[in-house]
């Protein structure tokens, strides 16, 4: 899969019709003789076959290359910009958990009530809301209109705490659904009935019967919304002007450094890769029953 | 007494004609989908009639009119330049909903294609499309886009080409599976009996029996495929500057939220307006399609 995800990147910066060097020279009109030697420079001249070798050979050292704009290595480039984008999107996880969970426990113990209605009804403007304007509204009044919270930049809690908000509220809505319909599912089962009927207190029922149960499939999908927060990085580090990855990719796209937007899509990637696949583990320790499918 | 502080859903019977079809009633009458139709419909009638309605062009500067807060004559104020807002929301709204629709089409068509032949031929057809739409499902969508356009350069054709390219595994996967199960069913096996030819089993027996949950997913993804590219459109990969579109105007409005928020404020709504309306229609959809649902409520 590892290679499978390496190639694909390689073949959507090589194959696609865009030339990496005449799309980098571009804006300043480059001649005929710059194009020959920028792609010269970058090893554009060479076969694919042997191009490819190249990049992969590369990968295995783990060198992804230099940056065309920086002039540094790609891998140092992403590793001082890692750390921001990873505390962010930890953040942001932590308060889609919270907030989702939370109202997911309550709609379901209050199913049918307006409390579901309105918890239903928040989670769908929840996934209809641009992170983007989300992220202006809460500037406009958090910011310029109350001045409770830096509006842009980076350092302490004072600035985590709109982008993780923002990002977090965005997630939340998916999770509350999802822990509404699982813990609905396992209060109609027959092990909930058996369990009141032995005289379980509400408290341990709920706790140790109904929420241990209904939390798995809830786990895949906060695993899965992790590659939903690490897309809204980018838009959300834009915003803030936040160190981060998700912003130095917009920007290696903008600068057209090809291999920094590589070396970012191809990291992205292998995260996303390795965190379904801590998904697929933590689900089967969970849940005897998959070990034994 | 049993003190209860949390009912437990009981199992109600399945009421006769339970997967009998829905009738179309139930879907248009429920408050939130005939609000749902009504603005979509409302906002379409608009975007239509946008030349006719408003005089304001949404290009043409007028550097007098700057920052005019709403009124009757600029019911959502003007921007930087003194062009109405509201009308560059309306012009917008056509290229934000032709990106969205455009994008949706390049990833069901082929997406879905690629699944019915991955579900119904199996083996190494399945092995083959099933490893790609895994390679191509370990990308976050938006990360998958942005990649494309890395590599084809900013623009709306691009933006188009690249969100759709990246939702095309969600079909492929939702097809596969759809497909598959069907392909079990008697009617398939008689129609194999017969000797119809597959072509003719996909095109007349699978893919009628298929479209359904296709048609709840493609309702849903068309609100993400707004959302996916007014963010890119957002982030200034989309459309050059003086064009009205619903991302780009957010991005061009932010720099001036303390002395003009409507700027900012009106095509974030309209974006959100309509992707919750889209999303209200999906939901319902499913709901009256899924006799699981339907039972359940």
């Amino acid at each position: 899969m590892l290679w499978g995800v390496a190639t694909l990147v390689f073949v959507l910066m090589r194959l696609l019709p865009g030339d990496p060097a005449t799309l980098m020279l571009s804006e300043g009109g480059g001649s005929a003789t710059a194009v020959t030697e920028l792609r010269a420079a970058l090893g554009l001249d060479e076969s694919l076959w042997v191009q490819y070798q190249r990049y992969l050979f590369r990968l295995i050292r783990g060198d992804l290359g230099t940056s065309l704009f920086t002039h540094r290595p790609v891998v140092v480039t992403i590793a001082e910009q890692l750390p921001s984008t990873i505390e962010l999107a930890l953040a942001a996880m932590g308060v889609a958990i919270v907030v989702g969970g939370s109202l997911g426990l309550l709609a379901a113990l209050r199913q049918g009530t307006w409390v579901d209605a309105l918890v239903t009804g928040l989670s769908v403007v929840g996934v209809s809301l641009p992170i983007y304007w989300s992220a202006l509204l809460l500037i406009w009044v958090l910011s310029i209109w109350l001045g409770w919270l830096p509006a842009t930049g980076q350092g302490g809690l004072a600035h985590l705490m709109m982008p993780a908000l923002v990002l977090g509220f965005a997630s939340s809505g998916v999770i509350a659904r999802l822990v509404r319909a699982s813990l609905l599912e396992v209060l109609s089962q027959d092990f909930m009935v058996t369990a009141r009927a032995k005289g379980l207190g509400e408290g341990v029922l709920l706790l140790r019967h109904a929420l241990k149960n209904a939390l798995i499939p809830v786990i895949t999908v906060i695993g899965l919304q992790f590659g939903f927060l690490l897309s809204g990085t980018v838009v959300t580090e834009t915003i803030f002007s936040r160190q981060g990855i998700g912003r130095l990719l917009v920007q290696a796209i903008l600068w057209k450094d090809f291999p920094l937007v590589q070396g970012i899509v191809l990291l992205a990637a292998l995260v996303y890769t390795m965190m379904n696949l801590s998904v697929d583990i933590v689900y089967a320790l969970l849940d005897p029953r998959i070990r034994y499918d | 007494m049993i003190r209860r502080r949390f009912p437990i859903p009981t199992r109600r019977p399945v009421p006769r004609h339970a997967y009998a079809p829905v009738p179309r009633r139930r879907f248009i009458t429920r408050p939130e989908v005939l609000a749902a139709l009504s603005f979509l419909a409302l906002l379409m009638a608009l975007m239509v009639a946008v030349p006719v309605i408003s005089p304001y062009d949404p290009i043409v500067m007028a550097p007098t009119r700057q920052f005019l807060p709403p009124s009757g004559t600029h019911w959502a104020g003007t921007d930087l330049f003194g062009r109405d807002v509201a009308t560059r929301v309306l012009y917008g709204g056509r290229l934000s909903l032709g990106i969205g629709a455009l994008a949706v089409l390049i990833a069901a068509v082929p997406g879905s294609m690629l699944g019915l032949l991955a579900g119904y031929y199996g083996r190494w057809v399945d092995r083959i499309i099933g490893w790609l739409v895994d390679v191509m499902l370990s990308f976050p969508s938006i990360l998958l886009a942005l990649s494309i356009i890395a590599a084809l350069g900013p623009g709306i054709t691009t933006v188009i080409l690249a969100v759709g390219i990246a939702g095309i595994p969600n079909y492929t996967r939702l097809v596969r599976g759809q497909t598959l199960s069907a392909r079990r069913q008697a009617y398939v096996r008689a129609a194999v009996t017969v000797g119809c030819s597959d072509g003719r089993i996909l095109w007349r027996h699978i893919v009628p029996n298929i479209l359904g949950p296709v048609l709840v997913f493609t309702t849903l993804d068309i609100g993400w495929a707004i959302l996916n590219a007014s963010a890119l459109s957002f982030l200034g990969l989309a459309v050059p500057a003086p064009t009205a579109e619903w991302g780009a105007m957010l991005n061009e409005g932010r720099g001036y939220l303390r002395n003009a928020p409507w700027v900012t404020v009106v095509p974030g709504l309209a974006i959100a307006l309509t992707v919750l309306s889209v999303n209200i229609l999906g939901d319902a959809l499913r709901d009256s399609l899924d006799p699981r649902w339907r039972t359940r409520r």
